[in-house]
């Protein structure tokens, strides 16, 4: 989703200069990829001075690895992952990327495995742009909500467009455990999202 | 072709004579996203079919999951979260100073 498509010959030229060492190209590239990342940065670490401080690691990454770009691949995407590498690091440094439990937000379910708590009634889908609107910003503000090591991986793969295999690489679990993860973070927010949802009528 | 009667008969079978393959509600969590994904075998697929068809909490559940599934990442690709075309003037110029700072490549 996140991911521009392979180069364009313009590209070729800038990865020449960047690799000669160009420092008008250096300042091309920030500013040309710059905002996108730092959009990235921004949603994974919720934070604007860590956002600002990854974004400028992972262009100085991107600057000492520049020389072992592949010619082929595609400099934003190459670049994405970088940050969001960059953006990881930070999360696992400050032990944001660890599991916390969250079972009160999990289904729960009887000893004979027999679902327990009765659900809600049938949630309905939006009638109109407005309740749609509604609905989104309710559940980016329930997302935002969710503990680091849930929302990362439902970003990572809803959004940075990574596929199970690569979230599970980048967080440094093993991709059986991002499934589990991706489920619990999708059923906590269904948890969080369902008694607000009839709420969302015109007011 | 399984029937409804015939389906009704087979599952009303299973829970006399225990045999494996019912699922619980438990087990039926543990598979929704494959069966959401299409990532389960024909057999998984009708096994959880099954369970659907005779668990009217779990069909409430999966209904409102699947929901809140489709609409999350729709939720969180917005311009707003985007922010495209917004980046500091004085973090572009830090970012060029750092460089400068660092040998060449």
């Amino acid at each position: 989703m996140e991911r521009p498509d392979a180069q364009s010959a313009d590209e070729i030229d800038l990865v020449a200069a960047l690799q000669a060492g160009d420092e008008r190209a250096f300042e091309r590239l920030v500013r040309d990829h710059g905002p996108r990342l730092f959009a990235v940065a921004r949603r994974m670490t919720r934070d604007e001075a860590a956002a600002q401080d990854c974004l400028q690691e992972a262009f100085l990454s991107a600057h000492k690895a520049i020389g072992r770009f592949e010619p082929h691949g595609s400099l934003g995407g190459w670049l994405h992952r970088i940050t969001v590498n960059a953006c990881l690091m930070r999360l696992r440094a400050a032990k944001r990327l660890a599991e916390t439990p969250i079972d009160d937000l999990l289904p729960s379910f009887s000893a004979e495995g027999l679902r327990v708590g009765e659900p809600r009634a049938e949630v309905r889908d939006p009638e109109t742009e407005l309740e749609a609107t509604r609905l989104k910003s309710m559940l980016r503000e329930k997302i935002d909500a969710l503990p680091d090591a849930y929302r990362i991986v439902l970003l990572l793969r809803d959004i940075e467009g990574y596929s199970t295999r690569e979230a599970a690489e980048a967080i440094g679990i093993a991709e059986g455990a991002l499934k589990v993860r991706l489920h619990r973070a999708r059923a906590a927010l269904k948890t969080l999202v369902e008694p607000l949802w009839d709420e969302l009528g015109p007011s | 072709m399984i029937t409804r009667h015939r389906l009704r008969w087979r599952i009303q079978h299973w829970l006399e004579n225990r045999v494996p393959g019912l699922l619980t509600c438990a087990e039926f969590q543990q598979t929704l996203d494959d069966y959401i994904d299409g990532a389960l075998g024909r057999a998984g697929r009708m096994i959880v079919d099954i369970h659907l068809k005779t668990c009217p909490t779990c069909r409430r559940y999966m209904s409102a999951y699947r929901k809140v599934r489709d609409i999350a990442p729709r939720a969180l690709d917005t311009d707003e979260t985007k922010a495209l075309g917004e980046i500091p003037e004085d973090l572009v110029l830090a970012i060029i100073m750092a460089r400068k700072a660092q040998p060449d490549a």
